[in-house]
């Protein structure tokens, strides 16, 4: 099939599977943390109001619904508030219209800038992957803020992969490349902030490239632009860090919520409140409730008066209680892809039949998605520096975002966020078996791309040594990644 | 012409009504239970030391009534000393305090008939910077709601849980 059809097919799909699955929950209740991205959004719309009418600003409110709990980044509330802007009262089945339409906006962005950087099998590939995934599409009309985050680390790796393509070729970053860059960055911190460590380690690693590839002036340069992404990085989150360290009288630099949920996760919840918390209330509410009254008693902040409940909860935690723990987490977060199929139905408009559909094809398709991300974590990519930078980030991506099941409690939405990934590692695998054949069409550009654009013509100088290296760092990887699934197995058992 | 737009829409949006957040998902610091007016302390009593209530209920087969607090920054012996300095003021007298390597036990008596008696029993396993260091279990009169304000009917606030059907 000619290329540009291929593409035309996928977004026709996409579209249509998606506007057919819109009814089913497109008037379905607020469910558990969507309540509080629209009431951040909500707040913040207020916020716009209140700056626009040169009025007086509403902290109290912006405190209680934008930082509340110190939870959840804002970044869903921020995307959100352009909506009740302009509509206050937007009702469930506007609200959702408008995250649907913009999820397949930020989807097609994402696919064009993949198509140009990595090439047209990767973009179609993510059409595909997630973008064909019923679930996937459903979660799109939701509130969460794990898919805009999955959507948005792949704009980052996009990014990084050009980056390196440039300092390959001795050409440091300019100016406008680290405003994008960190840009990126915060959006992706701003969306989720479990992925932090996603950012701090792919950062980690080009910073390293950098000095492993560039000769000194241009070295110079890159440690210039990499100290203004961090600078511009630091600048976006600091008004959230300081205004919710001031709204909760700590020290926040992004959430609050480590604490408490591995204490959900692991600990023991008759001891989560120095004993047993206050019955009546949910796991997640009832502790903060109790830190804020020994915060008010002893005159200190809530989210240390946290970490020592959490800290005392997790008195009796074994490595076995915490390795059964963990792969019951893994469980939650990778073999029930469609779990919230039955919560996000529309009270008139949800027959069995599609949500028998939804779960059925959800789970072959992310059967085939995650057996492709397993796969890529156990395979060493030794050919063309280009693949072995988008498998070794690809995989340092997906490993950042599995340390989740390690510290919280984990859920079936929070696939969404590596979904993106692993589509991208689907498409490197269909790169890699192509390039074996006797005519390897899907290799070669523009299916794949694998040189900086601008400067295709440069040749880079003897890249062996680099090609030694990320070998290397690609075998590190696979060896810590099975030796923890092993260690957490024999844990688990013994 | 898309900045346009959406400066008329930010000019706009005062006119265009105020979005009403719920603020469900921030649980509200409830009044704390002996500050509240509706189950006070024996007329007298007060706490000098930094806690918090976890529970209060009416003992169903004795008239007692059961309040259970942990304390906070203090020792052991600071919170006994506290209490019986507080007991004392109010006219009660001490009777045959006793303690085990556990806890500490004081008992009170009023007029020969009001018979209070305090467990305080430290946590095990603190750790050095802890806040919260023990449990006072406190056995007093019982005593009526004080008031029909709203709070007095807040089981967060009155940690009167028992007296509720759980709900969510």
């Amino acid at each position: 099939m000619a290329r540009p059809k291929v593409f035309t097919v996928l977004i026709v799909a996409h579209v249509v599977l998606k506007v057919s699955l819109f009814p089913y929950m497109s008037s379905a209740p607020l469910h558990g943390d969507e309540r509080y991205y629209f009431d951040s959004a909500r707040a913040l719309s207020n916020l716009v109001r209140d700056i626009a009418s040169l009025g007086t600003v509403d902290v109290g409110e912006l405190q209680r619904n934008v930082v509340g709990n110190g939870w959840f980044m804002p970044g869903n509330g921020i995307v959100l508030t352009p909506l009740f802007v302009v509509d206050p009262g937007a009702g469930i089945t506007t609200i959702r219209l408008y995250l649907g339409v913009l999820t397949t906006l930020l989807l097609l962005f994402t696919v064009m800038r993949v198509r140009e950087v990595l090439g047209d099998l990767y973009a179609a590939m993510l059409l595909v992957f997630p973008g064909l995934i019923p679930m996937w599409l459903l979660f799109s009309f939701g509130g969460w803020s794990d898919l805009v985050a999955g959507l948005l680390i792949v704009l980052l790796l996009a990014e990084l992969v050009k980056w390196t393509r440039a300092l390959r070729l001795n050409i440091p970053p300019t100016c406008r490349d680290a405003v994008r860059m960190a840009l990126i960055a915060g959006a992706v911190v701003y969306s989720r902030s479990s992925a932090s460590l996603l950012v701090a380690v792919m950062g980690a690693m080009v910073m390293s490239f950098c000095v492993v590839a560039l000769r000194r002036r241009a070295l110079f340069h890159a440690i210039l632009a990499g100290s203004l992404v961090a600078a511009i990085f630091g600048a976006l989150l600091a008004p959230w860090s300081l205004f919710a360290s001031h709204a909760l009288d700590s020290t926040v630099v992004t959430t609050t919520s480590v604490p408490t949920s591995l204490a959900v996760a692991f600990g023991n919840p008759d001891e989560l409140c120095y004993g047993p918390c206050d019955p009546t209330s949910t796991q997640w509410f009832t502790p903060v409730r109790y830190a804020r009254e020994v915060a008010r008693a002893t005159g200190t902040g809530e989210v240390g008066v946290l970490q020592q409940m959490s800290s005392y909860s997790r008195h009796g935690t074994t490595p076995k209680s915490y390795a059964q723990a963990v792969l019951d987490g893994f469980s939650r977060y990778a073999l029930h892809p469609a779990a919230f199929s039955r919560d996000v139905r529309s009270p008139d408009h949800s027959p069995e039949a599609v949500h028998t559909f939804v779960v059925a094809t959800t789970n072959l398709l992310w059967l085939i998605l995650a057996g492709c991300g397993a796969i890529l974590l156990l395979t060493v990519v030794r050919g063309a520096v280009d693949a072995q930078i988008v498998s070794l980030l690809t995989k340092l991506g997906i490993t950042s975002l599995l340390t989740q099941p390690f510290v919280h409690v984990a859920g079936s939405r929070y696939w969404t966020s590596v979904a993106p990934l692993c589509g991208i590692g689907a498409a490197l695998l269909v790169h890699l078996t192509a390039a074996r054949r006797p005519h390897p069409r899907l290799a070669r550009p523009p299916w794949t791309k694998a040189e900086h654009r601008s400067y295709s013509g440069d040749a880079p100088t003897d890249e062996s040594p680099l090609r030694r290296c990320l070998t290397a760092i690609q075998a590190v990887q696979v060896i810590l990644a099975v030796v923890i699934a092993v260690s957490l197995v024999l844990f688990a058992k013994e | 012409m898309g900045y346009g737009l959406a400066g008329v829409l930010v000019i706009l949006s005062p006119s265009l009504g105020r979005a009403a957040p719920s603020g469900r998902y921030r649980p509200l610091l409830p009044a704390d239970a002996l500050d509240n007016g509706c189950y006070p302390l024996p007329p007298g009593v007060s706490i000098d030391f930094p806690y918090q209530v976890r529970t209060d209920e009416d003992l169903y087969l004795r008239p007692l009534r059961r309040l259970v607090l942990q304390y906070d920054e203090v020792e052991a012996v600071a919170v006994r000393d506290s209490l019986i300095a507080t007991f004392m003021r109010a006219g009660f007298r001490e009777r045959r305090s006793a303690g085990s390597s556990t806890s500490i036990v004081l008992r009170f008596v009023k007029e020969d008939q009001h018979l209070v008696t305090i467990t305080i029993t430290p946590l095990p396993r603190l750790a050095p910077g802890d806040l919260v260091r023990g449990t006072v279990e406190m056995l007093l009169p019982r005593v009526e709601r004080q008031s029909n304000d709203p709070v007095c009917f807040d089981r967060f606030s009155t940690k009167r849980f028992a007296a509720w059907q759980p709900h969510r």
